[in-house]
């Protein structure tokens, strides 16, 4: 699974921390996310969507194998 | 300590196991296992206290993920071992050294009522997610 969180949290301007802050989890968790070594569960993917005003698709890029 | 930052939660629960390992270390040196308990029960409730005062998030999905994780490692190969180890001392006791067929047995009985727990709550766990 591939993710554009680097590149919306970029156009945003904020930081790993405040993300964090805003979606109740730990700055380690977006990062891991950011970095492709945790997939996040299905209501954080959501709250991220929701977020960033965004469909999920338009975040995360599954990709097969 | 409402509103206490991470860095400073960490810092106070390194401490806090820290005291408790010591304490615990005491207690087994001395046989005194009552001084083992009492150190251990306030110091989970200290622990869990603190954790709530922190105003940060410090436990989320992924944590527990990796929790989740971690103990099933640990469950694994820490019941493989103890079977493993109340086969050898069994085998051992009936060699010339009879003194440690009962912690061998005990070993292995204990093994299995890990792997008997853990399979009733693989089952609990399973219903309650559609098996």
């Amino acid at each position: 699974m591939e993710n554009n969180l680097r590149v919306l949290r970029a156009m945003k301007n904020i930081t790993q921390d405040q993300l964090a802050q805003e979606l109740g989890v730990t700055r380690q968790t977006i990062h891991a996310v950011e970095s492709g070594k945790y997939n996040p569960s299905l209501e954080l993917a959501f709250k991220m969507a929701e977020y960033f005003e965004k469909a999920i698709e338009e975040i995360f890029v599954y990709k097969k194998g | 300590m409402i509103g206490m930052d991470k860095t400073k939660y960490n810092q106070l629960k390194n401490g806090i196991v820290f005291v408790i390992g010591l304490m615990m270390a005491f207690g087994a040196i001395r046989h005194n296992y009552v001084l083992s308990m009492v150190t251990v029960v306030p110091g989970i409730v200290v622990l869990y206290t603190l954790r709530k005062g922190v105003s940060e998030v410090v436990h989320d999905e992924r944590t527990a993920v990796i929790q989740h994780k971690a103990a099933s490692r640990t469950l694994g190969y820490m019941t493989a071992l103890m079977g493993l180890s109340g086969l050898v001392l069994v085998e051992m006791s009936f060699r010339g050294y009879s003194e440690i067929r009962d912690v061998g047995y005990a070993f292995a009985y204990m093994a299995n009522i890990i792997l008997g727990v853990y399979a009733l709550f693989t089952w609990y766990y399973g219903k309650q997610m559609g098996d």
